[in-house]
């Protein structure tokens, strides 16, 4: 990706051609192999990084005039810190710079970049004249393989590409693509697993449109093809490895799970549960399972929203408390198919940020397995704790 | 709320108490209020209160939260085979949830 972002902007692309040693990586221009003068005096190099500003996969003017330097504290020619250069709270050896043509910001990534390499260069090629700018020996880096069609540049302007990197790679199983699984769609688009199986057998309907993420236009809805089908081809624009499974997971297509190393059940069907779940189970992949009841009352809605793991260290809550309605026969005599896009939504925001601290995205001192949501209070029950993830400190 | 008719309602503050009939609290049960006498209830008898009208097996797909309870048993999630205390006003909410 890192490669045809660059071919695709003139900017970028000038400053291959000029020699410079850039690459794209977690939403950010590199440059690297920059010399610069240290403080005593000799010359080494660093790189130099600039956050990408983006419409899609078209550059835009740098909305900001500062940059990060790594490898070093860069000084001036007589060993004296750079003026514009000050340390980074990020940490040792990263140093943040600040500078800009007066009375305007930088035109574009080409201006940007080259002006603070020649700020920082020029010092160099005073103590040492024959140095090149650009590193003889320099490998281009990897191009960016990431599970994006395009760069992630909010997790680089947040500076999470650390954490976010715990979300990478494997793969993770949606079943039933109802209002809340695509919500759970939604939001794990966002994240750089590699792959998003989705399993469903149903249609893309017109009711499915006002309890689902997005917009959908009639002629879209006309189309009536399958949810699979549809989520694949929304998501599929941003994520590169989203993969549609027209099909019901049960006792017979089991196997289709069989690669999957996380799985979102959201389906309907408690009947296909327990089958889902022991081979789940076999096979040590964890799990979340989520369900809402809702019902009328005079006052108006009320009900709960649902969120059970299951994980290799803690799945006996599943049965012995009977965490996962499993149709035990003894249907809720009022049932009802009450959804609402908002709660759909909520039960898998609450499912994925379960998901994102067992993968240590956020810290997760609670450990529970089992949380329950009640509107009528906003009150979130939580149960069946794991003993918490802490690390001592060396 | 709307009181449920199939259930005893708290005796009035006025009439002497039998000494053989513990005082009644009032909890709500899915936003019914409902009157019960004994001082603890468990997963079965909540469901039951849930749905006076019909015939349900409490079975183990139910979704029982609690809270305003008594502080030995505040909140939480009740379960088969666990009673807990009961305060006035305590709220219940019970359904199954298996929708998505």
């Amino acid at each position: 990706m890192s490669s045809s972002l660059i071919d695709r902007n003139p900017d970028l692309r000038r400053l291959r051609e000029e020699g410079l040693a850039i690459s794209v990586l977690d939403g950010r221009l590199h440059i690297q192999g920059i010399p610069f003068v240290t403080k005593q005096r000799s010359v080494a190099r660093g790189d130099l990084l600039i956050f990408l500003a983006l419409a899609g996969d078209k550059t835009r003017p740098p909305p900001s005039h500062a940059a990060t330097f790594v490898g070093g504290m860069p000084c001036d020619h007589t060993g004296k810190m750079l003026g514009f250069a000050r340390p980074a709270k990020t940490g040792p050896g990263r140093f943040v710079l600040c500078a800009k043509p007066i009375g305007r910001e930088f035109a574009d990534h080409h201006e940007m970049a080259t002006t603070f390499v020649r700020l920082i260069s020029g010092h160099a090629q005073i103590v040492n004249p024959g140095i090149s700018i650009s590193e003889p020996t320099f490998i281009a880096a990897a191009s960016e393989d990431t599970a994006f069609r395009y760069v992630d540049t909010a997790t680089a302007r947040a500076g999470l590409g650390e954490l976010s990197q715990r979300l990478a790679g494997g793969s993770v199983a949606i079943v039933g693509l109802g209002g809340t699984g695509s919500y759970v769609l939604d939001l794990i688009a966002k994240t750089p697993v590699e792959r998003i199986h989705l399993f469903d057998d149903d249609e893309f309907q017109t009711h499915n449109a006002f309890r689902a993420p997005g917009a959908p236009s009639i002629d879209e809805l006309r189309e009536a093809r399958p949810k699979v089908e549809h989520f694949a081809h929304v998501y599929g624009r941003m994520h590169a490895g989203v993969i549609p499974h027209c099909t019901r997971i049960d006792a017979r297509s089991l196997h289709l799970l069989d690669h999957v190393d996380f799985a979102f059940l959201c389906m309907d069907d408690t009947s296909a549960k327990p089958a889902i779940i022991a081979h789940l189970e076999r096979r040590d992949v964890a799990f979340i399972d989520v369900g809402m009841g809702l019902f009328r009352t005079d006052t108006g809605l009320m009900g709960t929203l649902r969120v059970t793991s299951s994980t290799p260290s803690k799945r006996d809550h599943v049965r012995s408390r009977g965490r996962i309605p499993l149709g035990g026969g003894g249907d809720d005599p009022y049932a009802e198919n009450i959804q609402v896009a908002d709660l759909n939504m909520l039960n898998a925001a609450l499912a994925v940020l379960r998901y994102k601290r067992m993968r240590g995205f956020y810290a997760d001192l609670g450990g529970e397995h089992f949380s329950a949501y009640s509107i009528d209070g906003n009150v979130i029950f939580n149960e069946d704790h794991a003993s918490p993830c802490l690390k001592t400190r060396a | 709320m709307s009181e449920n008719p199939l259930l005893p309602v708290p005796r009035p503050a006025h009439l002497p108490s039998d000494a053989d009939e513990p005082e009644a609290r009032t909890i709500v049960v899915n936003g019914h209020r409902c009157a019960v006498r004994q001082p603890e209830v468990g997963y079965s008898e909540i469901v039951r209160l849930a749905f006076p009208y019909v015939d349900v097996r409490p079975d183990r797909d139910f979704t029982i939260t609690y809270r305003g309870g008594p502080v030995r048993a505040q909140q939480g999630v009740l379960v088969d085979a666990i009673v807990v205390p009961i305060a006035d006003e305590e709220i219940f909410n019970v359904v199954v949830t298996d929708r998505s």
